[in-house]
């Protein structure tokens, strides 16, 4: 592997993370705020001296058409923007644009965040617009697919391929829900059981409202900067070492199976690549995986490369994606847990890594920092998209 | 907790999306003939469902349609039990994917009278039907 000079680098310099939850007591535009202005003061610098700004969204149930203008207009914000959309990876989308602005010496620091504002309608709407996210006319117009539909038919394969049953897909939310009670950003801050998910009611069977990530509002962002300016800025720059990603097939019946998603596999080989790796082996203090569903969770330890086929729901069972195992995986709560506000993911992953990397991420959930590495998996509708990046501490 | 205050929108708009289908018109055309159509194209023998007009890996737009013969066996399923508002008046409704002869796999409702005797690897047959009388589609069927 090439050693790249601080020119070629980008590291992030201050991160910023709303309350997730229901947020009807914000308009988009403070919301935005909430994780914007944290954000910037922690870097140290004020708007002027951000040159790029990003903004994931996917929108449609909220009024804003042209987010990243209006939350610019509220932040005191007017270099060059846009919006991302990469459904639920509009926020890795959204960071790959801001670092991409600085890789191409557009900029010395770049703003990347990302919103999503979904309360704003009622959930049948919500529903209605997420399952139309998939292939519309072949998929929604005649068959009526819904998100939590479309992993339910890799669910189904799943347990009956590998005989597993739904109770062994619980153990992901009481994970996740054991990490949410210790994060305060999060949505969910209370622990479940196995019992209490089974008993939750199905929305796609197998799948049930307990194996499903929530409806959320929420923002995160993230400053970055050219690899020189980031070390006069800050002690702990947290370096973007490498981000893969990859597109699957719109049309469910194009995928190569239903176990895994193929596009996460290869934007994890990507990532991993491109970081000059050669597997994730022992590579990596942490990982944060899109488990917007636990059939999810537990297929992306399977396509990142910390469980071999099969033996994912093992490697939950035996604790070992806890912040004591092997592999500590979504010890903010996940998307679970902490929430799921679409376009904003990708970007809290991002923040939750930078804590961990720091050493700053509380009582109980802290994962123990040796190589200095995570790897953050953030998967757009159900493998449609696929954005896995990998940070470094840089030592 | 009260819930704070929202300005409930005065503006509603209505969505109502137009498709255009002359591409594939055959294949619509066919449904009315009870079949259910693909497309293969006639330089490299690729098949397609759903249908399409072009072939991206020969760039050529020579495509012949195929009827397809329906046998399909069941890869996986799930049923849709929390419905999205434009289908809330039809009750839960059983998705399947199939794979058939052709090497396609085909998503479609499975039309089954006793959901407990779904079983993945089951036989099923893709039919072309007539919904609600006035428009077709096509759905499983089990063998």
């Amino acid at each position: 592997m090439f050693v790249k000079n601080d020119e070629e680098k980008v590291a992030i310099v201050g991160v910023g993370h709303s309350k997730f939850g229901k947020r009807l007591d914000v308009n988009m535009n403070e919301l935005a705020w909430e994780a914007i202005k944290p954000a910037i003061q922690e870097a140290g610098i004020t708007q002027r001296d951000i040159e790029f700004y990003s903004v994931g969204n996917f929108g449609y149930w909220s009024e804003e058409i042209l987010p990243a203008v209006t939350i610019g207009e509220y932040a005191g914000l007017k270099c060059g923007s846009l919006k991302t959309e990469a459904a639920c990876a509009s926020g890795s989308a959204s960071l790959k644009i801001a670092m991409d602005s600085i890789l191409a010496g557009k900029s010395k620091i770049a703003m990347a965040m990302g919103i999503e504002k979904m309360y704003n309608s009622p959930n049948s709407t919500i529903i209605e617009l997420i399952g139309r996210a998939g292939n519309y006319f072949w998929e929604f117009e005649n068959f009526g697919m819904t998100f939590p539909g479309y992993y339910a038919l890799y669910a189904t394969k799943y347990l009956d391929e590998f005989k597993s049953s739904e109770e062994d897909l619980c153990e992901a939310p009481v994970k996740a829900h054991h990490y949410g009670s210790l994060n305060q950003y999060a949505q969910f801050q209370k622990e479940t059981t196995v019992e209490e998910c089974m008993k939750s009611k199905y929305v796609s069977r197998p799948l049930k409202l307990m194996d499903s990530s929530p409806i959320t509002d929420g923002a995160a962002a993230l400053i970055l900067a050219r690899g020189d300016v980031a070390k006069k800025l800050t002690d702990t720059p947290i370096y973007i070492e490498s981000q893969g990603y990859a597109t699957g097939t719109a049309y469910m019946g194009r995928r190569d199976n239903y176990l895994g998603l193929e596009a996460s596999r290869r934007a994890t080989e990507s990532a991993l690549r491109g970081a000059g790796l050669d597997g994730i082996g022992t590579n990596f203090d942490l990982f944060e995986v899109h488990d917007c569903f636990s059939i999810a969770e537990v297929m992306a330890y399977e396509d990142v490369g910390i469980a071999a086929r099969g033996e994912g729901i093992k490697l939950l069972k035996d604790h070992q994606t806890y912040h004591d195992g092997k592999f500590p995986t979504n010890l903010d709560g996940g998307l679970k847990a902490k929430g799921h506000p679409i376009g904003a993911t990708g970007i809290s992953q991002a923040v939750e890594i930078t804590k961990q990397l720091r050493g700053e991420a509380g009582r109980g959930r802290q994962a123990q920092i040796n190589k200095g590495r995570a790897l953050q998996h953030n998967v757009g509708g159900t493998g449609h998209y696929a954005y896995v990046t990998v940070y470094s501490r840089g030592d | 907790m009260p819930d704070p205050p929202v300005y409930e929108d005065r503006r509603v708009l209505e969505l109502r999306y137009r498709m255009p289908v002359g591409q594939i018109g055959i294949f619509f055309s066919g449904l009315k003939e009870g079949k259910v159509r693909g497309t293969r194209c006639r330089d490299c023998g690729r098949p397609y469902f759903p249908p399409q007009a072009d072939c991206p890996v020969c760039f050529a737009r020579n495509m012949e349609w195929f009827d397809l013969e329906g046998n399909a066996i069941l890869e996986t399923f799930t049923v849709v039990e929390v419905t999205p508002t434009s289908f809330s008046d039809k009750g839960s409704y059983v998705v399947a994917i199939g794979l058939l002869g052709e090497d396609i796999r085909v998503l479609s409702w499975l039309n089954v009278e006793d959901r407990n005797k779904i079983k993945i690897g089951m036989k099923m047959k893709l039919r072309a039907v007539k919904k609600d009388g006035e428009y077709y589609s096509y759905e499983f069927f089990p063998e």
